[in-house]
């Protein structure tokens, strides 16, 4: 009789580490965790690219001169193989500034991350701009 | 007794393993968490760092702009909109951008032009910011100060060729923020009875760019003996901002 009650807690003791086993594998392909950590690193791949284009003005100057075709080559320079983006500027009234489209045409995704970057001309004219860059990578 | 004895071990074991595999669930919720974290730091530092580089150029643009005739109370009205921009923004927390403009000895209003006649001549903003972000999960307060100055050092001297004629040699060294920089436009001036004059307007006149912010120019004018020769040297630096300094030449053998 203890013997059997001795087995009963064995089995009943496996059927929880089954259990367990199973909740954490079915968490772990259903749950979006690893999602947030990728947006989270695209977004913050898309600050330091416009950070690295802004920190001698470059991307001001780019702005005040409207050239949109500079300021595409370049995003598609610095930013990684196979991320699609799509940038639009706006003024301080948020009236958006380029009248042709910045981007590398490979932004349709379920997944799309979007930053925005408050940049200022240090060429004449000083003026203020708000950036705002989609992104995202194929999964 | 034997199977009985068995039986409490591997449920032992069991217990183990169970409190094992929690301990590794912690431990992965834990790794997630903190590397999500450490993220998001990344995005609020650029974000820190991209107020900065725009409070620079605001300061530099103005600069520029103060420099070459428009009047000084656009650096401060320059830096309020760029504040006030700056609080629209909550996409990482609440911003609050301040400044003041430095107001001590030798600037005014955040400004320093000095443009002397001993051949130094000095373009220079200052202000001093305090950036605050309250976020969620970050809380950000972040004083500094921004200098931007471009300077001009000016030498010149003479020396008589034949008759009346003398060889006048300037040089200039220009500097950004204290280190040697190129300058975009480079135009050096004498003085003949009481006006300015254009060197490169003369056949003799000679530019040289050292590359590495220091130019040398040399041209023949005619001078009386014992008239002092002035020289003035104007720069526009690649920032757009204008200094210039005047220094009277010294006769050299």
């Amino acid at each position: 009789m203890l013997d059997r009650k001795g087995q009963i807690r064995t089995v009943e003791a496996f059927l929880a580490i089954l259990l367990l086993f199973s909740a954490f594998t079915i968490a772990t392909l259903i749950s979006p965790a690893s999602e947030p950590e990728d947006d989270e690193s695209l977004a913050a791949i898309g600050m330091q690219t416009l950070v690295s284009m802004d920190s001698d003005g470059w991307l001001g100057r780019l702005i005040n001169e409207g050239n949109w075709t500079a300021l595409e080559e370049a995003m598609n320079t610095i930013l990684p193989v196979g991320t699609g983006y799509n940038l639009t500027v706006y003024d301080v009234n948020m009236q958006p500034l380029n009248n042709v489209s910045i981007s590398n045409g490979m932004l349709p995704s379920p997944n799309v991350v979007a930053v925005q970057y408050p940049c200022a001309s240090s060429s004449l004219p000083v003026n203020c701009y708000l950036l705002r860059l989609q992104l995202a990578t194929a999964r | 007794m034997s199977s009985r004895q068995s039986s409490g071990q591997i449920l032992v074991i069991a217990v183990l393993v169970v409190s094992l595999v929690l301990l590794s669930t912690q431990a992965y919720i834990f790794e997630v968490g903190r590397s999500l974290g450490e993220t998001h730091s990344v995005r609020v530092n650029d974000f820190v760092l991209a107020i900065k580089l725009g409070s620079k150029h605001v300061i530099t643009g103005s600069l520029a702009d103060v420099s070459t005739g428009s009047d000084s109370v656009v650096l401060y009205s320059n830096l309020e909109s760029w504040a006030t921009f700056i609080s629209g923004f909550y996409q990482l927390g609440r911003p609050v951008l301040n400044f003041t403009l430095r107001d001590t000895s030798p600037y005014a209003s955040g400004l320093r032009l000095s443009w002397g006649i001993d051949g130094f001549g000095v373009t220079s903003a200052y202000a001093d910011f305090n950036f605050s972000l309250l976020d969620g999960q970050v809380s950000v307060q972040l004083p500094y100060a921004l200098n931007v100055t471009t300077t001009l050092f000016v030498e010149g001297a003479h020396r008589n060729l034949q008759g009346d004629i003398m060889q006048v040699n300037v040089t200039c060294r220009v500097l950004n923020d204290g280190a040697p920089a190129l300058a975009g436009n480079l135009t050096v001036l004498y003085e003949k009875s009481g006006a300015w004059l254009r060197a490169d307007a003369k056949d003799s006149y000679s530019f040289a760019d050292y590359g590495n912010g220091t130019y040398s120019v040399i041209f023949e004018q005619e001078y009386l003996p014992l008239e002092t020769v002035n020289v003035s040297a104007q720069v526009y630096d690649l920032r757009g901002i204008f200094v210039q300094a005047n220094v009277t030449c010294t006769e050299s053998t």
